[in-house]
């Protein structure tokens, strides 16, 4: 999904008013980190919302003003008394300790006390560096996982956007008389020239053959690609283009295809 | 918003960081109004709602610096600061998280705009000719901050309708601010 399409899939809108999962908004978030025109499209978004908020609109009282201001002066001078208070502690307790003696005593204790401290804190250090660096692997590990899972979401939503447009054909290959239940879906499009081969049930072929998809154009099959089964991910597979057909087959050939189908080797076929 | 002093919103946001009583009363003049206003629509008393409001600013004031300009408006931050305040509020007084019903609360901004007429001419009209069904999810969603599983039961959608609901909802809102040229 390129950009654009990323502003008007609606997710920004949902991500705004808090309609997206954890993943999502994670995925917002992303997106506007990288793209500017992702993020100047929230802003606009939030900056619509704001002048609704118009519609509540109604003035305090006029005292508020001033008690609130109070109030935040109030609190600043709450913290900066107490960072006063701290440093005339600080200074009482050095005026006491003046004599040479307690100086040397109190050295003594500070030293062996600080090489205890760097003891406790370098085995700490330690432990934390190792908890960083698995913490960092977890990390590395979930970001594979979203790429892998946001790979695959694409792929889906463009499978499920070239099946829902209008002009796409939906033509059902029926099992042939020697494989009554054999069944495969080829979605065609004329005008992208695109099919995609979706196996419903085909047999798993033996190792050495691959099963070909044919379309058949103006009555000559012509090659639309080879594919596998067993690709228990795979919804569809995109197979070769064309701009017309009349019919596709399937037949089961040797391994990497061959140039013209065998016809006793055919599986399905359906008519567009 | 419409803001009576002429100060863009990334001037205020500098002018912020001064921590000045000049930037104290910019700020306060510029959106007071509109928070309160919110903050009234959720704790339902005018005493409440003063106490509230003065706990969001300080709020606002200490963790300014927390404010990060990339991640979106000042408004919504601060909007969110204040929402959560007064929603915080509610439960701590046992309050039960009461909405009122969506028709209550268009009425009473109907009533508020013939008193408050000359505050904010056009917008006014641009919000209120919004569909109500639209305003309904805008208010739940945006000022009361409520969760898509207690907005879908408060509305009584399928969580798919909503989303799609609210996506149209800010897309109308949009185009009619943007057919009145409204900045």
């Amino acid at each position: 999904m390129n950009n654009k399409e990323y502003i008007s899939s609606g997710i920004l809108e949902n991500y705004v008013l808090g309609l997206t999962s954890d993943q999502e908004t994670q995925e917002v978030e992303h997106y506007a980190k990288l793209y500017p025109e992702v993020q100047k499209e929230i802003i606009a978004i939030q900056k619509a919302l704001n002048k609704y908020a118009d519609k509540y609109k109604q003035t305090p009282p006029e005292s508020l003003k001033q008690r609130v201001w109070s109030k935040i002066q109030e609190e600043e001078n709450r913290s900066t008394e107490a960072e006063q208070i701290q440093d005339v502690k600080t200074i009482k307790l050095s005026k006491k300790n003046t004599f040479k003696s307690y100086l040397v005593a109190a050295s003594i204790i500070g030293l062996i006390g600080s090489a205890l401290v760097n003891v406790i804190l370098y085995s700490k250090l330690k432990k934390i560096n190792t908890e960083l660096s698995s913490l960092n692997s977890e990390k590395e590990y979930f970001a594979e996982q979203l790429q892998a899972q946001k790979t695959s979401y694409n792929k889906l939503q463009n499978e499920y956007d070239f099946v829902s447009m209008p002009t796409t054909k939906s033509i059902i290959l029926q099992g042939v008389e020697n494989f009554p239940n054999a069944l495969a879906t080829v979605f065609f499009n004329p005008s992208t020239k695109e099919v995609y081969l979706k196996v419903n049930n085909l047999p798993i072929p033996p190792p050495d053959k691959q099963y070909q998809l044919w379309a058949i154009v103006d009555g000559k099959p012509l090659d639309a690609g080879i594919f596998d089964v067993n690709h228990a991910v795979e919804v569809m597979q995109k197979m070769n283009e064309f701009q017309t057909a009349q019919a596709f087959a399937v037949t089961l050939e040797k391994k990497g295809g061959s140039p013209s189908p065998s016809l006793d080797a055919m599986y399905v076929i359906g008519n567009v | 918003m419409s803001t009576q002093t002429k100060h863009t919103e990334e001037q205020l946001v500098d002018l912020l960081k001064t921590k000045s009583e000049q930037a104290f009363n910019v700020f306060y003049d510029n959106y007071s109004s509109a928070l309160y206003g919110i903050i009234l629509k959720i704790v339902n008393s005018e005493e409440a709602a003063q106490d509230v409001l003065q706990d969001s600013v300080i709020k606002i004031w200490k963790n300014f610096n927390t404010y990060d300009r990339s991640k979106g408006t000042l408004f919504t931050w601060v909007l969110n600061i204040a929402r959560n305040t007064a929603i915080d509020y509610n439960r701590s007084k046992h309050v039960k998280h009461q909405i009122r019903m969506n028709d209550e609360l268009v009425s009473i901004s109907q009533k508020q705009s013939v008193s408050n007429n000359f505050d904010y001419i056009g917008i006014e009209d641009v919000i209120l000719s919004l569909k109500p069904e639209h305003q309904a999810i805008l208010d739940i969603l945006y000022f009361k901050g409520y969760t898509q599983e207690e907005a879908s039961k408060e509305l009584n959608l399928p969580l798919g309708t909503l989303k799609t609901r609210a996506r149209t909802a800010i897309n109308n809102l949009r185009t009619l601010l943007k057919d009145k040229t409204i900045e």
